[in-house]
């Protein structure tokens, strides 16, 4: 029966080493009783003993050294409660005792919302639902008759793009758990997709709702910024069954590139609504079922309200710009 | 044989008219030869010239009167510009700017001596007389022009005479005159193919009657004097439409106002309609010919309005909606910068007009220099019908908000809905 075990992680994976007697040695020469291969690890590089009750850690080479909680080791034997985490070279070590807790198994069953993620069934309707969605949104904007083919010649090159996103994040994760995970590649490719055309179709009915063009664009924003971070995220969550706050992490970190670009975006609308604009920005939706929360007012309450709106702000203006003029001066 | 006199009396009768002409327009020029002057405005930097013109003393020796145009660049930034005169003997010297009337493109300056003999003032003669126009073209030196004076230009606002006569750039602010030698215009401007205009005289003589009151005392804040010509203009013409019957017109279902006055002109812009077209639209636009000049980037004075009706039977609403959508957005034609004016500052709500229900908008924005002037956009859109949508847009530049909004409410007022 094994008393405690050595964990190292080495190029991202984990080996145990079951520890039954000591002293035990640690190094990349062949005579020692774990021998872990890397350049940086000295041939004898460390020892492990029992000793009155407890367990100690012994630096023997002196090179590339041990560290425990970043401090050195040096040839005089450290005691150590279990478990502890420490550093040979600059591999990641552990000692753990066997009898320590284990985490609770992440069944693969799906449960509840994410099972669209691993559903076959769900994986293909999204694809198609997003196909579909790219067909009737060029139906759309198009007032004119045209052919089937000129709507699958414009609609292909988006089918494109989004399967070629699928096989990317298939591939990341084929390289990282072996795994090809086509199906959650395909619903999230599909959900990168469609969230954000959502998204839009709500800021663009709340816009005319409220007669305001401000809910519209946040959620717009937020699409830009928001979904596909997390999207990725829940892939990593729900496929290589990592914890959420290293899966944003490294969803961010993914996105990171076009992120950058999404915020050059932004500071482009920022300039634009906070600097000078030579068109009028006003609400322009429209909508045909005429949903809104503004009842209609007579033609004499409106030119009231307009004169009295227009000419406050654009008093303010002036004013803000003949201050900014002083202070230039 | 009587064809021979009629002949011989008909050369003869030619080469008088001819000998007549030519010694007319070669006696106009020596007389008032001394009295024209081209007139330059100097970077004071590199002492060139960026802009000339022409220009003549009138009223009083040592004044001159020119376009405003000619010295709008030195009227804007005093500080990096000064006038100068040529002379057509080669002489130059400082001019100063005493006042000017903006709307009708007319400036006076003053010199510091005498600069010859006033030239007089005269109504102008009737349609087809003989004029002359003196001035420097393209800095070539200086010539006369001979046209034909054909009127008072009816349908534009500005009130320009219609010479037939090839003016070119650098005779504006030059004198035209009629047969005596007295001026009856100041020219203007020209659209090729010997059509020019020309500011009559009598608007000359308004500026002049008011500095000779003020004994000739420049003018002290030249944007405000600017604006408030600027304003009056424009109220004086908005007025005038509030209170002229308005023809009207019928597109889709309803009947709204057309040329509102005489001075606009209204185009069809519809789209031809093909076979396999799933919607139609009605398209009317309609501008007045008003523009005053501010700067070389900035012209004001512009009222423009346009209709559009459009509709189906073959699209599905939400497609009808995405093409609706798309073309209700207004801008405003005008290079106006962030130097000149403002944002805009837009106010939209729900409206009943004609028994229908439309979204509607106001926006505004200033002038920063010209106070009390101001660019205002309207537009209303037709909501509420699955299969019709209906667009009118309306903008000035250069405007008194108040009164633009007077029009255009009463524009919304006259809609009628018509099955």
């Amino acid at each position: 029966m094994a008393k405690i075990i050595l964990e190292t992680i080495q190029r991202g994976v984990h080996r145990y080493h079951k520890i039954d007697s000591f002293p035990v040695t640690v190094g990349r020469a062949f005579d020692n009783d774990i021998i872990l291969q890397d350049v940086t690890i000295s041939p004898h590089h460390l020892s492990i003993t029992n000793e009155n009750g407890g367990y100690q850690i012994t630096d023997l080479a002196g090179e590339n050294g041990t560290r425990i909680n970043r401090k050195k080791v040096d040839s005089s034997p450290q005691e150590v409660t279990l478990p502890v985490n420490f550093q040979i070279s600059n591999l990641k070590a552990r000692l753990l005792s066997t009898d320590m807790e284990v985490e609770k198994t992440h069944i693969q069953d799906c449960s509840g919302f994410f099972c669209i993620f691993s559903s076959p069934i769900w994986a293909f309707a999204l694809l198609i639902v997003t196909i579909g969605l790219f067909f009737l949104e060029r139906y759309f904007a198009t007032p004119v008759a045209k052919e089937p083919l000129y709507y699958v010649s414009n609609v292909l090159p988006s089918v494109w793009i989004m399967l070629g996103i699928a096989v990317v994040i298939a591939g990341v994760s084929r390289l990282s758990t072996h795994r090809w995970e086509i199906i959650p590649a395909i619903s999230i490719a599909s959900l990168i997709f469609l969230v954000p055309q959502l998204f839009d179709y709500i800021g663009h009915f709340a816009s005319y709702l409220f007669t305001s063009d401000a809910l519209g664009s946040w959620l717009k924003n937020s699409a830009r910024f928001l979904v596909i971070p997390a999207l990725l995220a829940v892939f990593i969550v729900k496929t290589i069954h990592s914890k959420w706050l290293p899966a944003l992490g490294v969803a961010v970190l993914v996105y990171s590139p076009f992120l950058a670009y999404q915020v050059l975006g932004l500071v482009d609308d920022l300039s634009l609504t906070s600097g000078f604009s030579k068109v009028p920005s006003y609400s322009q939706t429209l909508l045909p079922s005429d949903t809104r929360l503004n009842k209609s007012i007579s033609l004499e309450q409106f030119v009231r309200e307009a004169e009295k709106a227009t000419t406050a702000q654009v008093e303010k203006m002036l004013k803000e710009a003949k201050e900014k003029e002083k202070e230039q001066s | 044989m009587l064809k021979k006199p009629i002949f011989i009396l008909l050369t003869l009768l030619l080469l008088v008219t001819q000998v007549h002409a030519e010694f007319s327009t070669a006696n106009i020029y020596t007389n008032v030869e001394k009295s024209v002057y081209q007139i330059r405005v100097i970077n004071k930097q590199t002492g060139k010239k960026s802009s000339i013109g022409s220009g003549f003393v009138v009223n009083q020796d040592n004044i001159l009167a020119t376009n405003y145009h000619v010295v709008s660049e030195y009227v804007n930034d005093p500080d990096v510009f000064q006038l100068e005169y040529l002379a057509t003997n080669g002489s130059t010297g400082p001019l100063a700017l005493i006042d000017f009337d903006i709307v009708h493109d007319l400036a006076v300056v003053k010199a510091k001596q005498p600069m010859g003999t006033p030239l007089k003032i005269s109504f102008l003669p009737e349609k087809g007389a003989t004029l002359f126009s003196v001035g420097n073209p393209m800095d070539l030196g200086f010539t006369i022009v001979k046209g034909t004076n054909n009127g008072i230009l009816s349908k534009a606002e500005d009130g320009n005479v219609l010479f037939s006569g090839s003016l070119n750039p650098g005779m504006s602010g030059g004198p035209t005159l009629d047969e005596d030698g007295n001026i009856v215009g100041v020219n203007v401007a020209t659209s090729g193919n010997g059509i020019s205009f020309l500011v009559p005289a009598e608007y000359l003589t308004v500026v002049l009657d008011r500095l000779k009151e003020n004994n000739y005392k420049p003018v002290d804040d030249r944007f405000a004097h600017s604006a408030k010509q600027i304003v009056e203009n424009s109220e004086k013409i908005v007025n005038k439409m509030l209170h002229s019957k308005w023809s009207g017109t019928k597109i889709g279902n309803l009947i709204v106002p057309a040329e509102l006055d005489k001075s606009l002109r209204c185009w069809d812009a519809s789209r031809t309609p093909k076979k396999d077209d799933l919607f139609r639209t009605y398209f009317t636009r309609c501008s007045n010919e008003d523009n005053i000049f501010i700067s070389s980037r900035l012209n004001v004075g512009t009222i423009n309005y346009e209709y559009m009706w459009l509709e189906t039977d073959k699209l599905s609403p939400t497609r009808f909606y995405r093409r609706y959508e798309k073309v209700n957005s207004s801008v405003i034609g005008s290079r106006a910068g962030k130097r000149d004016v403002t944002n805009f500052s837009c106010h939209t709500d729900f409206t009943n007009i004609a028994t229908q229900e439309f979204k509607t908008t106001v926006c505004r924005r200033d002038y920063l220099k010209y106070k009390g002037l101001s660019d205002m956009l309207f537009t209303t859109a037709m909501v509420g019908k699955k299969d019709t949508g209906f667009l009118f847009n309306l903008d000035f530049t250069g405007t008194d908000a108040k009164t633009a909004l007077a029009l255009f409410a009463r524009m919304l007022e006259t809609f009628k809905w018509q099955k």
